[in-house]
Parts: C-alpha cells; structure tokens; sequence
C-alpha cells in the first residue's frame, strides 16, 4: 500500500464514485436490471428441474412404491419417514401406510429418485413447494405427494441433450 | 387573558419540530433502501401498495411501522424486567432532544417580538447537543446487558468503547471552529458563516477548518453506529449485536433512535461547516430587503434542508459503498489518527487565530 | 487325530470333524446355507465346495470328513467357478425381491452373491413363481419363492423343539418348504428359524416390514424372563426397540432363545406404560412432578422412622438390589426389606422344558438371596414385611416393580395387608391393581434402559448394556433409589452402575473379585477362570463400549 491508499480518503472517493455511477445509471436504465418482476415474470424452469416430489401411482391409482425404504436410506437430510404395510391381495407385498417427507429438511438433491427402485418417486412437478406457516404443514404426506401432476416439458431433456432443439 | 406571542411561538415550535425529524425517518428509509438497490443493480422493494398505488415503494416504510406496531411485545425470558424496555426509550429520546437547538432559519419578527427558528436557543448550544447525544449510548449499552444475549452483551460493550473514543474526537474536532467564530451559540455560529472570505467564498467552516470537518465527519459516521462503524450490531458476526433481542415497536425505537440521530448529526455538520441555514452569497438583510421576510425564511430553510439533505445522502450513501472496519482498525483510527489529529488542528488554529488577532 | 492343510496351512482337529471345521479353525471362511455349526449336517446347498486334492470332483466341506494327510484348496479357480454355479442355480428362480424383502442386508444369500459371484443372471426364461406370504402359524409367514430349502429350519424344529410340523414336499424346482394342512407352526422356539433362515424365506410377523435392518443399532443385553437369562442383543433405532435376537452365548443359550423373550420387549415401547410420578389425591392418582412425588416419598419415610419398609424385585440388577438393600439397612436402619421370591410353590404350573425356559420366571432370584442375605437382610423378609403390614405396624413401604402380586400366591392376603400400610409407594412400569392402591406411583426404567449385572440360577454373573433411553421421566432403579434416600434426608446414593458393582463386590463375598471388565458379554462365574480372557475382554468391553452399534454380518 503506498501512502495514498493508506490514506483511505482517496480510495474512499473513488469507491463513491463507483456506487453513484451505478446509481445513475439503473434510476435511467431500470429496465436492464437483472431483477426479475417474480411472480408476474418468471423465468421458464429448466427442462430437468428438481421440483417437489411426486408419488407414482399406476393405472389404478394405487401407489407404485412397496415401502423398500431406500429412498429413505439413501436420502441425506434424512427427512423420508415411511411407515410400512401389509400390502393388498392383488398388489404389492408391501407398500406405505405413511410415506412424510419433511420439505424443511430436504436438500432436493434427488438421490431419493435414483435409489428408487420402483420409479416410484420422482420430481418433476415442476413446483416449487409453498410457503406455510407451520413446520407441520411443510412434513407432506401422501396426499400431498400424489396432488400434482407431471409436468409436460415443451421441450424435454433428452433432445437437448441430442442437438435436436 | 392574552397568551404572549412566544409561548405560542415555543409549544408549536416544541411540536412541530420532532414531528418534521419523525417524518424524514420513513423518507430516509425509502432513499436507503431504493438507493441501496440501485447501486447494487436491484430494483428494490416496491409491492407495498394502496389500490394500484406503489408511489415508488414509499409504502414500504408505512407498511414497515404498522408491523412494527402490532407485532407482540415479546420479552425474552431471562431478560432485565425493566431495562430491557427502558433502553429503547434511552436511545430514542436523546437523540430527538439534541434536535432541540438546531436552528432552521434565522429569526423571525412577529408582531413585534424575536421568535428563534429553533425549538430553543442556547448560549451553549453545541455543549448541550454533546451532552445529551452522549445519553443515547447508555441506551446501547443497557439494551445489550440487559437482553442477556452473548452477542447483544458483545455488541453493548463494542458500542459503549466506540462512543467513548469516538465522542472526545466529536468534541474535539469542532473546538476549531468555535475558536474562530468565538461562540457555542448555533444560531450565532450559522450567522457567523454568512460573512465572505476574501470576497468570493462563504466563510464557511468548511473552508476555515477542512481538517476539522473531516474528523468531525469520521466522528459522526462513529456516533451513528453507521457503516463503516456499525461494529455494536455486526450483522455478520454479531447477528444484530445490542437489538438481537428487539422486535416489535421496541426494535423500531432503536431504528427511529438511530436515523434521528443521522438527521441531527446531519444538521450539526451543515450548521458548523456549511454555514447553516445559510443561503450562499446572500446575507439575512439581503434577502429580506429582496424577498419579504416571509421568502427570506424560506428560502433558508430550503437552504439548509438542502444542505442536510445531502449529508444524509452522504451518511446513507457511504454505508453502501464502503465495508465495516474490524473492532481493531476502528480503535486504531479513533484513538491513534482521528484524535491527535484533533489535537494538532485545535493547537493550529490557536496559534493562527493568536498570531492574526495579535497578542 | 488327522492332520490336514487347508490352502497350504496344516492344521489338526478331532477325528469326527468335517473339512469345514478344519477350515474354520483356521479362520478360513466358507460361504454356506445349509450348514450350521448347532444343527445335524445335511449337505443339501451345495454351496460349501471345496476341492480336495485326489479326489475327481469338488466335494462339500460340510460333509467330508478330515482326514490324514488331506489336501484341502478352498480359493482355487475351480473352487470359484463352482461356487458361482451354485449361486447361479441357487438364483434361477429366486424372486429378488429385495426391496421388499425384509432379510435384505442380513440376508446369506445377497452377502454371499456379492461376495463369490456378482454376476449378472443369465436366466431368459419365465422363472417358477410359488406361493408368497403364507401364514405359518401365530408368529411366522414364509415365502416359497425366497425358500433356498437348507431344511435348517426343519432340522432345528425337529432337533431342538422335537416339533416335526416342517418338511419339504415335492421335488427340483418345484420342491416347497410347508406345514402339514390344518397343523401350523405354533411353537414357543418358533422364531429361532427365521433367525437361522438364510434367506427371507421366514420372516418375523412381530418385526415383518417395521423396519429395515441397516437402521438398527445393537446393545448387547439379557432377556429378564426367566431365570435361563438368554444373552440377546436389542436392536433399537431412534429410541424405539424393534427386536431382540438372541447373542451366542455357550455358556447360557447356544445361539437360541424363546418366543417369549423375544416378543416381551413391546410393553416397553407400549403408550399405556407409566411415564410420569402420579399421586393419590381425594379421587384416584393424578399426574405429578418429580419433584413434588418426592416431596410426599420423604415425608412419609422420615415420618416413618425404623417403621418404614421395602419390598424388592428379583427382577432387578444386582446394582441395584444392592442399592435397595443399602438404602434400607444402612441409610433408612429399617431391618423390613425384602424380595417376593417365586419359588416352585408360588408360581405353580409356570412352563418349563429341558431346553431353554425355566419355571422360575425371574432372572436375578440368586443374586438378589445372595446380596440379601450379605446385608444380613431375613431370607423370608418379604413375609415379615407382609406380617407388619398385617398387624398395622407399617409407615411407609416402597415397593419396586409393580409385578409384585403376580409373585405372591395369597394375592388377597397381600391386597389387603396393604390397604393397612399408611404409605405405600410403587416403582412401576405399567399401571395395575398394585399402582392403583399406591398413593405414589413412580415411573420405572426397564431393563433395557439401564445398565446393570444379574446372577443366573447357577451362578453366571451375566452384563446387559442400556439400549433406549428412558420413557417418559421414568428413572432407573438406581436413580430412583437414590432420589428416594435424599428425599428421607440421607445421603444420595452413587448412581453409576460400575460404581454400584464395585462396591458390591468389595461387600457380597459371592461375588469374588469380580469386575465389569472380567464379566464382558459372555458373563463370567465368580472365581472361575475369567480371568484367563481378560485382555481379550477389556477390549472388547473397550471397542464396543455400551452394547456395540456395529452392524452385525452373517
Ligand atoms: S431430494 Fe434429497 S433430501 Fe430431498 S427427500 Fe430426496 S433424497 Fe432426501
Ligand atoms: S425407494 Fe421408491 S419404492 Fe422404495 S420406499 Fe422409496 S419411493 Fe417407495
Ligand atoms: S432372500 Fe435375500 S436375495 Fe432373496 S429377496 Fe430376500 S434379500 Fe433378496
Ligand atoms: S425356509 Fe429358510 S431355513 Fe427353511 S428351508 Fe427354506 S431357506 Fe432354509
Ligand atoms: S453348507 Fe455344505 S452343502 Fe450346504
């Protein structure tokens, strides 16, 4: 440091000037800043996005997942809670009484769908989970888990990958 | 029975003035929070809204003290019964009494008497305005003993060293200027000013004292616990040091406490250097002779709300641009630059003032 | 005596013994299904290949016999190769359902799958598919599919449990593992063979899809329902048991252990069992704090003087038997104190059998005489603390475990001796007729909640570890005593269960100069050559610390 910057006053005004020049410029260029208006604007959710969960369910609507629980092992946050049944005659040996995960803890790293051995999880809602104002409401339970659809990607992943769009 | 002028002139002038400090608290917010986004390319909030109406995010302020009022009245649990709700009160008022001296324009004639435009005039003005701005750090300091938070403790003690150090260079930095113009009148300091140097400039003590008004400026960022001095609330490290345990109204007494302060330190910088309510160029008499006493009036007031208005920009404007000290470098410069800095001014000056006015 | 080598290192056994032992004497694995070192060999999985040296073809260890001079080669490439066919075959037609499976992770078959073979199935056909959760009996459900049919599970039934309701029908790929029609598998060792199945063929109903294995941690402990004191280890995740499996011990249990043990640990997890002090008030008990059950404990026993008594249960830990003995004879001078003890005449028709379970359904009655009777506490005590009760000469009386009544066999005589006490509080775990007449109830640990020692009726000194923590606010017996003495006004008594043993020991001369170190998992008799194992032991207790959480491999 030479004896001007360790002055501190000069740099100072320097730094100032660096702030009010972007001052000025964003009050008359308001429209170029990289802000986004969210929720009216919102940016296109990339093709693979890591959304809230969804439960599979087959044709007849029953859950795909038998309860292996290696979601659960697999999941760091440890926030899976799956609570086993007996499954139905025609079904599964085993499937879910209680399947929670606790969005607070979880980290969306979605090692919970590739343990999946049934495909029976995945996250391509496409959603973001809510806000709520109790820890309760952020543990979902089946319901919530099975309430949203897929979504369609406009343009889905693979052809990215392919060169084709 | 007829009520004397003055009394009259003394209880709207004991009303009008902390209202018109109140009210630039939430004009203050908007410019901090609207400026601060600008420079760091974000727009800032600007939801909050009447109808349609966001009046550029100026509600947000509004919105921001209807929360702060209906929020819970919440007392930690081991928390002091009684200072801990006193500190707020201690931080707040202070600062709103300092206000008390500051004149806005030169006297006015009515009906025959003398009418100051300052809530009171005091012979000893700016030794008043030290005194009891340095109550307000006894509110800092109590807030974070008696929240009986380790961070608030630490930021407590933080605030009570920085005061200390930073209040004898207040002090002392301004002594120079007082030397010259041989009063602790306000009023008298800002008439003092209206003279003109060599014919040309306002004999303003900016221009009579620029190293004094440097300090005195340093100094001042100290006082306001503003960047790059907030060292008592250290967000980073501190969580919110002294208010960590503050919500509510309590939390916003500190919030009013500090930007009342940023007006009052504002005025003081305009008054002492920047020669008041001063309009350059144009002396009392002129302006009277010029424009009625009605415009004279105005046109001062315009004058130093000008002047106070940028030196808020300054205060707010200087938080964004530069990053917080360590505990370490403050105290160096407190007490190793900024205060035999003081020293070396106030002997200069003497010594100038004692040579030009002879023995 | 052969002398044989085995992969180039000689070794000698007894004559009788198969390659098998000779390999594992060595320390030289053999993968298997069928052969368990307690059960008669069948030779029937085919999985314990071995090539001899002279001899044409790959022979199983588990049925040749050692011999002179034998050359044994357990890694050679031929050995490989066949125990990858044998997998192969074994995994035509297994289901692989894993995932649902809840022998995955403990199972033989997924171990041994990666460990000699990992490669992929070759299998394009449409495999046989057999019944699937069939219900067995009261305690098992068995899966055809996953069934490798060892026939360890007949073997074991016919061997031990003389129950031949087992058996496989049928023959190759469609042989089935199965009961006789009408006749299910109801037997109290039942769940021994969903221990020795190597598979998921047998699986628990008690633990069927509660939880999967790798979640469990252990805690070596003792099961504390009869006086056999099976060593087990309790497997508990998050503070909840799940099952209790029974720990090798060839001193006590072999690798077995009873039904009743292994299901009895429910009540523990149970939301009925008492979890909170509750005191009589005007109508019935009511929920309280420690603090103020305390405060009613004290004054009734310094009130009480010499008048005070106490009853203890032979189902507690010598720790604290020895605590309970001291509280009364030493801290509180009252010479009232003693244990109902069941013997033949009070709990008449308990089952027992030659094998494991013993009438006497209390594990710790000897060491509970023994450390009685060092305090120079009656042997009949508990009938002098009924003859007090009877005559009103009883201020207060604590009483520990609230099984008490199911001990005694003149249950009204008790009843209402003591209605007559003017203070009776209990240390309970459940509420019944006993905490109900009680005018302070106080939450109990159980034994898988504390830690402590017990004596087995011939003499072992067996350790169990703290596997849970304690519901609720209950306390363990050691605490609770100790609480107890400081609410009288006397000194609080030491509460750590090493502590506790060394003083006992420096007391009860029964004990010999016995240590925790010495005791280790396998438990050791006073004066008997314990010693001898000590390093090995101290490390142990070292590594594993309270109850090891390491995984158990097969
Ligand atoms: S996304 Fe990751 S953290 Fe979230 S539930 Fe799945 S495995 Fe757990
Ligand atoms: S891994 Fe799949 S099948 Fe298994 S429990 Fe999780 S969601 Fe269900
Ligand atoms: S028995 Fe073993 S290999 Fe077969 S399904 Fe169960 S875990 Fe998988
Ligand atoms: S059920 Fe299990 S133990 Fe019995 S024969 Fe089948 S694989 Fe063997
Ligand atoms: S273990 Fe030898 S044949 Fe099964």
């Amino acid at each position: 440091m030479d004896f001007k910057e360790r002055i501190y006053l000069w740099e100072i005004v320097k730094g100032l000037w660096i702030t009010l020049r972007h001052l000025v410029y964003n009050l008359f260029h308001q429209r170029s800043m990289p802000t986004l208006h969210y929720p009216e604007e919102q940016r296109p959710m990339p093709a693979r996005y890591r959304g809230r969960h969804r439960l599979t369910q087959r044709d007849d609507g029953s859950l795909k997942c038998t309860a292996c629980m290696l979601c659960a092992t697999a999941c760091p946050a440890k926030c899976i809670y799956i609570e086993a049944q007996e499954g139905l005659p025609e079904g599964t040996e085993k499937r879910p009484q209680v399947y929670n995960i606790d969005m607070l803890k979880c980290v969306y790293c979605s090692l919970c769908v590739e343990a999946c051995p049934c495909d029976a999880i995945r996250m391509d809602t496409g959603l973001m989970p809510p806000p709520a104002d109790s820890r309760e409401k952020f543990i979902y339970r089946i319901e919530e888990l099975t309430k949203y659809p897929a979504i369609k990607h406009p343009n889905p992943p693979f052809l990215h990958r392919c060169g084709k769009l | 029975m007829t009520i004397e002028i003055p009394y009259i002139a003394a209880v709207l002038k004991a009303i009008a003035f902390p209202v018109m400090a109140l009210n630039m608290i939430p004009v203050l917010v908007w410019i901090e929070r609207r400026g601060s986004a600008f420079i760091q390319n974000r727009i800032g909030p600007n939801r909050a809204n009447i109808g349609s109406f966001t009046f550029l995010g100026l509600l947000h302020p509004f919105a921001d003290a209807m929360k702060f009022m209906f929020k819970e009245p919440f007392r930690p649990e081991n928390a002091h019964p009684v200072f801990y709700f006193l500190a707020p009160a201690l931080v707040v008022i202070p600062s709103l009494m300092a206000l008390a001296v500051i004149p806005i324009a030169d006297h006015v004639w009515v009906q025959g008497h003398e009418i100051s435009m300052s809530v009171t005039e005091l012979e000893y003005g700016i030794a008043y305005v030290f005194a009891v701005a340095s109550i307000g750090v006894l509110g800092i300091a109590i807030a974070g003993w008696a929240s009986n938070n380790k961070y608030s403790l630490l930021g407590g003690i933080r605030s009570t060293a920085q005061m200390i150090s930073y209040e004898l260079s207040l002090g002392l930095s301004v002594l120079g200027v007082l030397l010259i113009f041989g009063t602790l009148d306000l009023n008298e300091l800002a008439r003092g000013q209206g003279a003109l140097l060599w014919g040309v400039l306002p004999k303003w003590g900016v221009f009579l004292q620029p190293v004094g008004f440097l300090l005195f400026v340093v100094a001042c960022f100290a006082e306001a616990n503003r960047l790059p001095f907030d060292l008592p609330e250290g967000d980073s490290e501190l969580v919110a040091g002294y208010h960590t345990e503050y919500g509510g109204f309590k939390f916003s007494m500190f919030f009013m406490g500090e930007y009342v302060s940023m007006v009052t330190l504002a005025s003081l910088i305009a008054t002492l250097f920047f020669g008041g309510w001063q309009v350059p160029w144009m002396t009392t008499t002129a302006l009277d002779a010029h424009l009625g006493e009605l415009g004279r009036t105005l046109s001062q007031i315009a004058a130093f709300a000008v002047k106070i208005g940028f030196f808020l920009w300054l205060f707010i404007w200087v938080r964004w641009t530069l990053p917080r000290f360590r505990y370490d470098q403050l105290m160096r410069l407190g007490w190793k630059v900024v205060l035999p800095l003081a020293l070396v001014n106030i002997l200069v000056t003497a010594l100038v003032l004692l040579l030009a006015n002879g023995f | 005596m052969p002398k044989l080598t085995v992969d180039g290192r000689p070794v000698e056994v007894e004559a009788g013994q198969t390659v098998m032992n000779a390999a594992e004497k060595l320390g030289i694995e053999i993968p298997r299904f069928c052969y368990h070192s307690k059960l008669p060999v069948a030779g029937n999985c085919r999985m314990c290949l071995v090539e001899v040296e002279k001899m044409p073809k790959l022979t199983t260890s588990c049925t040749t016999p050692a011999t002179e001079g034998m050359v044994v080669l357990t890694k050679s490439p031929k050995v490989k190769e066949g125990q990858k066919a044998v997998l192969e075959y074994l995994l035509i037609n297994h289901p692989l359902d894993c995932p649902v499976c809840d022998k995955a992770g403990e199972c033989d078959l997924q171990d041994q799958y990666f460990a000699f073979s990992s490669t992929p199935s070759r299998m394009i056909d449409q495999k046989v598919h057999k019944p699937k959760r069939i219900e067995l009996g009261p305690t098992i459900k068995l899966d055809q599919e996953r069934c490798v049919l060892c026939t360890r599970c007949v073997r074991f039934l016919e061997v031990y449990a003389h129950d031949h309701s087992l058996g496989t029908v049928n023959r190759g790929d469609r042989a089935i593992l199965t009961v006789f029609p009408g006749r299910p598998l109801d037997n109290i060792y039942s769940l021994n063979t969903v221990d020795l199945c190597p598979v998921g063929a047998l699986t628990s109903k008690d633990f069927r899809f509660k939880k999967r294995v790798w979640f469990l941690k252990n805690a070596d402990s003792v099961c504390t329902f009869c006086s056999n004191q099976c060593s087990t280890v309790v497997q508990h995740d998050e503070g909840t048991i799940y099952r209790i499996l029974p720990r090798e011990n060839e001193k006590v249990n072999g690798p077995w252990m009873c039904d009743t043990g292994r299901l009895e640990y429910r009540f523990i997890n149970a939301e009925e069992r008492v979890k909170c002090p509750m005191v009589r008030r005007d109508e019935g008990q009511e929920r309280t704090t420690w603090r103020e059950a305390m405060e009613a404990v004290g004054a009734a026993f310094k009130a009480a003087g010499s008048r005070a008594a106490g009853l203890a249960s032979p189902r507690m830990t010598n720790e604290s038997l020895f605590a309970f003995a001291k509280l009364f004879v030493e801290t509180l001078g009252s010479k009232l104190a003693g244990f109902v003890k069941a013997d033949a005449g009070l709990v008449e028709g308990a089952p027992a059998d030659d094998f494991l379970i013993k009438a006497d359904k209390n594990p710790n009655t000897r060491g509970a005489e023994e450390i009685f009777a060092a305090w120079g506490v009656e042997v009949d005590g508990a009938r002098s603390v009924l003859e007090a009760a009877e005559g009103g000469k009883l201020a207060a009386l604590l009483v520990m475990d609230q099984a008490l009544l199911e001990r005694v066999p003149n249950r009204e005589r008790w009843l209402k001796a003591l209605a007559k006490v003017k203070f009776v509080a209990v240390a309970s775990l459940a509420e019944n007729e006993l905490t109900r007449l009680a005018h302070v109830v106080l939450p109990l640990a159980s034994w898988a909640e504390e830690e402590g020692t017990y004596t087995r009726f011939d003499g072992l000194v067996q350790r169990s570890w703290r596997a849970v923590p304690p519901r609720g606010e209950a306390k363990d017996a050691l605490g609770l005593l100790s609480q107890v003495a400081v609410a009288a006004g006397k000194q609080a008594l030491p509460l750590v269960a090493e502590a506790v043993f060394k003083a006992l020991v420096a007391k009860v001369r029964c004990f010999g100069s016995l240590t925790y170190a010495a005791i280790g998992k396998q438990g050791a008799k006073a004066g008997s050559g314990a010693a001898t194992h000590k390093v090995e032991i101290v490390n142990l207790a070292k590594d594993k610390g309270a109850g090891g959480a390491e995984a158990r491999t097969w």
